[in-house]
């Protein structure tokens, strides 16, 4: 259906990192990837480092606009100065990028999809509505509409990890933990989730916790 | 909405649009937007759902009738037979090649072209009957719409 909405209305707070805008997901767009991020603070996160060519990525071409703002991209190890009006392309899905906020409240508006190949939304995106029960701290619901979706889709890394992190927040050690070990056996790239989550504080001295992470510190984000 | 403020038409429906705001148009839907502060700009994205992207044949014929705009006939004829040696089936090249030449006033290059692109979809008589560009070559004997 066609339709309108403000980023305000669109935008989820997780408690940490960027907000979202799940510009995708509220329009059932199906044909590209889009969503915009924000940065409420100097020196925040707005687009997490991360490539296009993981497990849980889609491959994308990736457009950034900055359309508030001001921002610094870091794509391959380069530097550029992004003010408000900015566009930034990434076509190589092997290039990490990212950004970070140089003034307060920057969005950025990324859309992507793959050439050459009908877009189907990112794996890791289609869990948006469910993470909207995230920041809106209904961790029961969360937790049930995961444990759906891995009944229709077993072994899906992404959402194991997020169900840890639900269980994580309700004080269901065991279960977190059960769940953790899953997403990284199915990616192991989980593990650098995991180390910098703070949803998973509550497991994070256990010592089956330090058994099953790594080190270094990833996130991604994307269109 | 990039920046400034604009009213959107949407089927029916008017909107109100400041900085920040999304307009998602279905492809039945006629979508248009007016500033309604100066220097109003508008992030436009689109793509077919279920298929490949393949970059619109309009994009292209913009950027031919962007150089006639600007005196540079030749290079807009350019584009445009470029465009069409490579999409020989597509009716609309054809088409926004007669509307070239009606403009540069080749009466036989706009007759040619308009009747290749009639031939590829019978709409294009349509679409000239009523277009401007050809008003000149409506009492032509052998103008086909």
């Amino acid at each position: 259906m066609s339709g309108s909405a403000h980023i305000s209305a669109l935008t989820l707070d997780f408690g940490q990192g960027p907000r979202w805008a799940m510009v995708r997901s509220h329009f059932d767009i199906s044909s590209f990837g889009v969503n915009a991020y924000t940065g409420s603070t100097i020196g925040a996160n707005v687009i997490s480092e991360h490539d296009e060519a993981g497990p849980r990525a889609g491959r994308h071409e990736e457009l950034y606009f900055v359309s508030s703002g001001h921002a610094t991209f870091t794509v391959n190890g380069d530097e550029i100065d992004a003010p408000y009006g900015t566009f930034v392309f990434v076509r190589d899905p092997e290039a990490k990028r990212k950004a970070v906020a140089v003034e307060a409240g920057t969005t950025i508006l990324a859309v992507g999809a793959a050439p050459g190949v009908a877009f189907e939304p990112s794996r890791w995106e289609r869990q948006a509505p469910i993470l909207g029960y995230f920041a809106d701290q209904e961790y029961e619901k969360a937790i049930a509409g995961l444990e759906e979706m891995l009944a229709e889709v077993p072994d899906d890394p992404t959402s194991e990890f997020n169900l840890a992190c639900a269980y994580a927040l309700t004080g269901r050690k065991q279960d977190a933990l059960e769940h953790l070990r899953r997403a990284v056996e199915l990616d192991p790239e989980f593990r650098d989730n995991a180390r910098t989550d703070s949803d998973l504080d509550s497991v994070r001295d256990d010592p089956e916790f330090s058994a099953i992470t790594g080190q270094a510190d990833s996130a991604r984000a994307g269109s | 909405m990039a920046s400034g403020r604009a009213t959107f038409v949407l089927g029916d429906e008017e909107i109100d649009a400041p900085a920040g705001t999304f307009v998602h148009a279905e492809p039945g839907t006629k979508r248009g937007a007016v500033a309604t502060e100066p220097n109003t700009t508008v992030l436009a994205i689109g793509a077919k759902p279920g298929v490949p992207h393949e970059i619109s044949a309009w994009e292209e014929i913009f950027v031919a009738f962007g150089h006639y705009r600007n005196g540079d006939e030749e290079q807009a004829r350019e584009h445009l037979t470029a465009y069409v040696a490579a999409n020989d089936d597509a009716w609309q090249g054809h088409y926004n090649l007669a509307c070239l030449e009606a403009l540069a006033k080749n009466r036989d290059g706009a007759i040619r072209e308009l009747k290749r692109a009639i031939e590829l979809d019978p709409q294009a008589k349509e679409y000239a009957a009523k277009d401007s560009d050809f008003d000149w070559l409506h009492d032509d004997p052998e103008f086909p719409a």
